[in-house]
């Protein structure tokens, strides 16, 4: 009904305006007519689709029409044509007519309607054709002549006439009827479609003839119904026709130019793009017997754009210059007409309906989107932006499949979404459209989806070609997913780091969890399935992983004395140790020692040492102190370092520390290491504050001296 | 719902179509032109004709006066009647020449018409029944396939023939390639 009620307000509003648009002509006269008589075409004076038209009219519609046209009509010795009726008899049918079904007092609408859907003949043809021979739609006072000779033609010419059927039906049915002839047995008459005919001006051969292509059979119908074309003087002579004084007056004809007249004032153009392209597209589809079947209704012009459509059994064609003439019709019409048909948001269509898409899918192309139907989801359409995410997926072939509902916008940045059966595709002007899937589409609507601090994808995930983990980029970050971590966002630094890097953060693995930001010195920290990446402005954002974490996390992570890892480990690369570095120290790992932290003196005194491949080996424990007189020592696989302000930093190991070790260690009257250890004859020494130890390596005899 | 209820919006554009507009006798527009000053805003709206077929009409849009149309034909005496011929030439597509005319006077039922090809004394014909029709009567559908012609210049002559009358066509040339 709305559809019905727009409609009717914008064609009232053009009439409207066309009655508004002042003149400065004189009071309208006789001489006033529409038809630009440059228009009459004598090849073309109307075209097959607007004359086979049947259904142009009901017959309510023809009774307002000879309502109208009638108004001022009085009855003469017969009534008008608004007000006669007449018992009709049955007329069977033929290869021409479907036959008249008789009935008791049937008014000229009802006779006039049923002969054009009988023949297939448009009723205003019929209209025109009684107004043309008898002016009976206007005239006033008809008699019994004009009623005879209503449209030129009785019975007909080689069947018996049904003395039964007569009367105005006759007249009616019979003139539709023959102009169905011209067409069905169009080798039996002089006029013929599709070739140069000669024509006469007259019936007075001496007026002359002229050569016309006749452009189609409806042309070809009205030139052997009246075989004489208009001369030039009675086409432009005006409503009155020639001046009997005229030169030309012996030589005038009236009875084509009439029909195109009255038919173009009546009820607009012989010729209709639309309705031809119709035509034609109904026959290529079978026609009548094709799958839309025989039409229901006749041709509806004046819709947006200039267009036009039929509607038929299954279905209806829609037109426009600029879309051409498509059907639509089942699930894909209904959706179409749904959704405000032409005038909507599809706009009319431009192809066909496509079927034979996976899962028993087809499509349709229109001026604005293009509907999708499957079985599961119906017919839903696909339009811009969405569509280039759309075509990026695959079509209804890639993961997404089909439509499920309209898109939806009005998002930030002109953005919109519309949800397909395996994700959702957004779109943004900024970000393009993309699809937006499963874990990853969770993690992304748990943070605000498109108004979170990922804002849109800016690219489809790689899911379904990875099968360890996947991800997708958004505007500012990625969400990665792998089955053992699930969807997880990284961003920044953090996520710029691990998602290029190289060695330990490759080894990381996935993330197992957000960025959690706040630490000291401004840092953050994102978990991942093997490690961790911490970041501070000054140390950029670095791996850590393993017992080496384990370590740093022991002695309190970021805060503790190391502060933050300086760079990735090198444990990839080494096979008896490895280590990492932080603000303040370096974690060594080695296998048979697990990960500890060194630093300071201690540190430098195990690098000049040889380091974890050198005489000490690597760290087996944590540096300790709190030892008298503010030492500090630390283990390593074959040795410790000892440390006190007084000393520094010197290493003791093997049979020297074992001496030194029996004798008390620091706390002994040897006191803290002051030199290294060094060989001697037969042995090693090392100067402690309180002597120097000797062991003889042959006899393990130790002194202190 | 696919299918449209057009003619419900049809209708009803009509009646407020017919609300507009000022004047509606198709026999007396020029009292309507004196009497109204929305008179000449119809005009204009007519002379905005031809509309676009198929969309909706205002038959309250006024009717010029005196159309002038054919006079009653009257029919020729039966020994004036000739044939006219409406078309004849070689038509490549069936490879055949075909000539059609009609009589000039409404003619009778069990007619037939005969086309004569000629050349060099040899004559073809073909024999067609003829059409009775509202203002004539047919002679169509007269044709000699090419099998049965030479290449050249051929004279052509279309006939009517009834039990009561007969009327023959001017002779016209036909070239059958």
């Amino acid at each position: 009904m709305m559809r019905a009620l727009t409609r009717l307000v914008t064609v009232a509003a053009l009439v409207a305006t066309a009655l508004l648009v002042p003149t400065t002509g004189s009071a309208p006269d006789s001489t006033a007519r529409a038809a630009d008589m440059n228009l009459f075409d004598a090849g073309n004076i109307i075209s097959d689709a607007v004359f086979f038209d049947a259904l142009s009219m009901d017959a309510l519609a023809i009774e307002r029409f000879l309502d109208a046209k009638g108004t001022n009509c009085v009855a003469g010795t017969m009534p008008c044509l608004k007000d006669y009726t007449q018992d009709t008899a049955d007329q069977a049918a033929d290869n021409l007519c479907a036959g008249y079904r008789g009935a008791l007092r049937e008014s000229a609408g009802t006779i006039i309607a049923k002969s054009s859907l009988a023949c297939g003949i448009n009723p205003r043809v019929l209209l025109v054709l009684l107004q043309k021979e008898q002016s009976l739609v206007t005239r006033t006072k008809p008699g019994t002549y004009e009623y005879q000779k209503a449209t030129g033609f009785g019975c007909p010419d080689t069947a018996p006439c049904n003395p039964a059927f007569q009367g105005l039906v006759s007249q009616v049915y019979f003139a539709a009827r023959q102009f169905q002839r011209y067409r069905v047995e169009a080798s039996r008459y002089g006029y013929k479609a599709g070739r140069t005919n000669t024509i006469q001006y007259h019936p007075n051969i001496g007026c002359g003839t002229s050569q016309v292509y006749i452009a189609n059979q409806a042309t070809a119908g009205l030139y052997n119904y009246t075989p004489y074309r208009p001369t030039q003087a009675a086409l432009f002579s005006g409503p009155a026709g020639v001046p009997r004084t005229s030169p030309d007056f012996g030589c005038a004809t009236y009875g084509n130019r009439n029909f195109w007249t009255y038919f173009t004032d009546w009820f607009g153009s012989t010729q209709s793009p639309g309705a031809a392209a119709i035509l034609e597209a109904h026959s290529a589809l079978g026609g009548p017997t094709g799958r839309l079947g025989g039409p229901t209704s006749g041709y509806i012009c004046g819709l947006a754009g200039g267009g036009c459509f039929q509607n038929f059994q299954f279905g209806a064609i829609y037109w426009s210059h600029a879309s051409g003439a498509h059907a639509v019709g089942g699930a894909i019409g209904a959706a179409w007409a749904g959704r405000g048909w032409e005038t909507g948001s599809l706009g009319y269509p431009t192809g066909g309906e496509v079927c034979g898409l996976v899962r028993g899918g087809c499509l349709q192309s229109f001026q604005k989107a293009t509907l999708y139907y499957s079985p599961a989801t119906g017919a839903v359409p696909v339009a811009a932006p969405i569509t280039a995410g759309y075509h990026a997926q695959g079509w209804e072939r890639g993961v997404v499949g089909y439509p499920v509902a309209d898109r939806v916008c009005g998002l930030p940045d002109s953005g919109c979404f519309q949800v397909f059966q395996g994700g959702i595709i957004y779109a943004s002007k900024s970000a393009g459209a993309h699809a937006v899937r499963g874990a990853i589409f969770n993690t992304w609507g748990a943070l605000g989806w498109e108004r979170g601090w990922l804002g849109y994808p800016t690219g489809g995930d790689n899911c379904g070609t990875s099968s360890t983990g996947c991800s997708q980029n958004f505007q500012n970050g990625s969400i990665h997913w792998s089955p053992s971590t699930g969807a997880v966002p990284v961003r920044g630094t953090i996520g710029a780091a691990w998602k290029s890097g190289s060695g330990p953060m490759k080894l990381i693995g996935y993330p197992t969890g957000g960025e959690v930001c706040g630490l000291p010195g401004r840092g953050c920290f994102q978990p991942f399935a093997k490690g961790a990446v911490y970041y501070s402005p000054a140390t950029g954002a670095q791996p850590v992983r393993g017992a080496i974490l384990g370590t740093w996390g022991a002695l309190g992570w970021e805060r503790s004395w190391l502060g933050y890892p300086t760079g990735g480990d090198n444990c990839g690369t080494s096979s008896t140790g490895c280590s990492q570095n932080f603000q303040h120290g370096t974690i060594h790992y080695s296998p048979g020692t697990g990960a500890h932290s060194i630093r300071g003196a201690i540190a430098a005194t195990w690098t000049a040492s040889g380091g974890g491949a050198g005489s000490l080996g690597y760290p087996t424990g944590e540096e300790r102190c709190g030892l008298v007189r503010g030492g500090c020592f630390q283990t390593f696989a074959k040795g410790s370092v000892y440390w006190s302000p007084a000393t520094g930093a010197r290493a003791v190991s093997g049979a020297i520390r074992d001496a030194w070790g029996a004798r008390g260690w620091e706390v002994g009257a040897l006191g803290y290491p002051v030199e290294e250890q060094r060989a001697v004859p037969g042995g090693v020494a090392q100067r402690f504050q309180g002597g120097t130890l000797t062991v003889q390596t042959a006899t393990g005899t130790v002194t202190v001296s | 719902m696919l299918h449209r209820r057009h003619t419900a919006a049809l209708a009803i554009g009509l009646a407020a179509l017919s609300g507009l507009a000022a004047c509606g006798s198709t026999e007396s527009p020029a009292d309507d032109a004196d009497t109204t000053s929305a008179a000449p805003s119809v005009e204009a709206a007519v002379d905005d004709a031809p509309g676009v077929y198929g969309a909706p009409i205002d038959p309250t849009r006024p009717d010029p006066t005196d159309v002038a149309t054919d006079p009653r034909v009257t029919p020729a005496p039966a020994d004036d009647a000739t044939v006219f011929l409406t078309y004849s030439g070689w038509n490549p597509a069936v490879g055949a020449v075909e000539v059609d005319g009609h009589l000039t006077v409404v003619g009778t039922g069990d007619a037939t018409c005969t086309l004569t090809l000629t050349r060099a004394g040899t004559s073809v014909t073909a024999t067609v029944p003829a059409t009775p029709d509202v203002n004539t009567t047919w002679c169509g559908g007269a044709s000699v396939p090419g099998s049965q012609l030479s290449p050249g210049p051929w004279s052509a002559v279309l006939s009517y023939r009834s039990g009561t009358s007969t009327a023959s066509s001017e002779p016209v040339e036909v070239v059958v390639p």
